[in-house]
């Protein structure tokens, strides 16, 4: 999957390019968990330069995100636009998911 | 795009990618915007990995084709595949108040196109279309 990393404020920016779809999803999930792997955690998915998130997209970041919750660390998604960024509202996982319109709010959020 | 174009891809997977450029070059083409580009990219993709999972069972030597046609008023998507018919249950939308890891993709398809219909073919699989109505702001 192609991604970079970066640090912010103590929070791993974790910048995903092209789409997220089914053929993803296994490195998805494994990108994260490495990421997630304390309870200090702080991750951001920077959703910016992605062009198309599916449902098993979807699926892996509500794993993500109740995984973090369950270990005390915190997991964050920012600059979602266009069809990417109606997905979360059409699932409802906009209510559930920690969601920012940008990068620098999410990193504010999360270093907070 | 005035005569119906067609693409057969095997089912797997990482073929999805290439369906979703050959389809979204001739909505380009035809006019049609980011957002409805975007739309059916992803009703698209959450058809193909449908027919991929459940279909064939995660079998890659199968086959689907794809059909695109696109008239004054309406866009028509046509995915036939020759794996087994999903029942009916597989194919119900997800309860939205128990956000999970799986069950969208219908869901998704029904909200993103403007009819999706599926019909279980003679000779063995399904043929599944998804309609998307040309609206005004839709003609970019």
């Amino acid at each position: 999957m192609d991604h970079e990393i970066t640090e912010q404020n103590g929070v791993r920016v974790v910048h995903l390019h092209g789409p997220i779809d089914v053929s993803k999803a296994m490195e998805l999930r494994d990108l994260l968990g490495t990421q997630i792997d304390s309870a200090a955690a702080r991750v951001l998915l920077d959703l910016s330069q992605v062009t198309l998130i599916d449902s098993s997209g979807i699926g892996i970041l509500v794993t993500a995100h109740r995984r973090a919750d369950g270990q005390g660390a915190r997991f964050g998604l920012a600059g979602a636009t266009g069809t990417v960024a109606r997905v979360f509202e059409m699932t409802r996982t906009n209510k559930l998911l920690s969601l920012y319109e940008s990068v620098e709010e999410g990193v504010a959020a999360l270093s907070g | 795009m005035s005569t119906p174009e067609t693409l057969t891809i095997p089912s797997r997977f990482e073929c999805i990618d290439d369906a979703r450029r050959w389809v979204t070059q001739r909505l380009k083409a035809a006019g049609f915007a980011d957002d409805p580009v975007g739309e059916v990219e992803l009703a698209l993709t959450e058809a193909l990995a449908n027919v991929i999972e459940h279909g064939y069972g995660g079998d890659g030597t199968g086959q689907i084709e794809l059909t695109i046609s696109d008239l004054p008023d309406k866009l028509t998507v046509r995915v036939r595949d020759w794996g087994r018919s999903a029942d009916q249950a597989g194919f119900e939308s997800r309860d939205l108040e128990d956000p999970g890891e799986g069950g969208y993709g219908v869901y998704l398809m029904e909200q993103l196109m403007d009819d999706v219909t599926r019909e279980p073919q003679a000779d063995g699989g399904t043929l599944l279309t998804m309609i998307k109505q040309r609206k005004e702001e839709h003609d970019g």
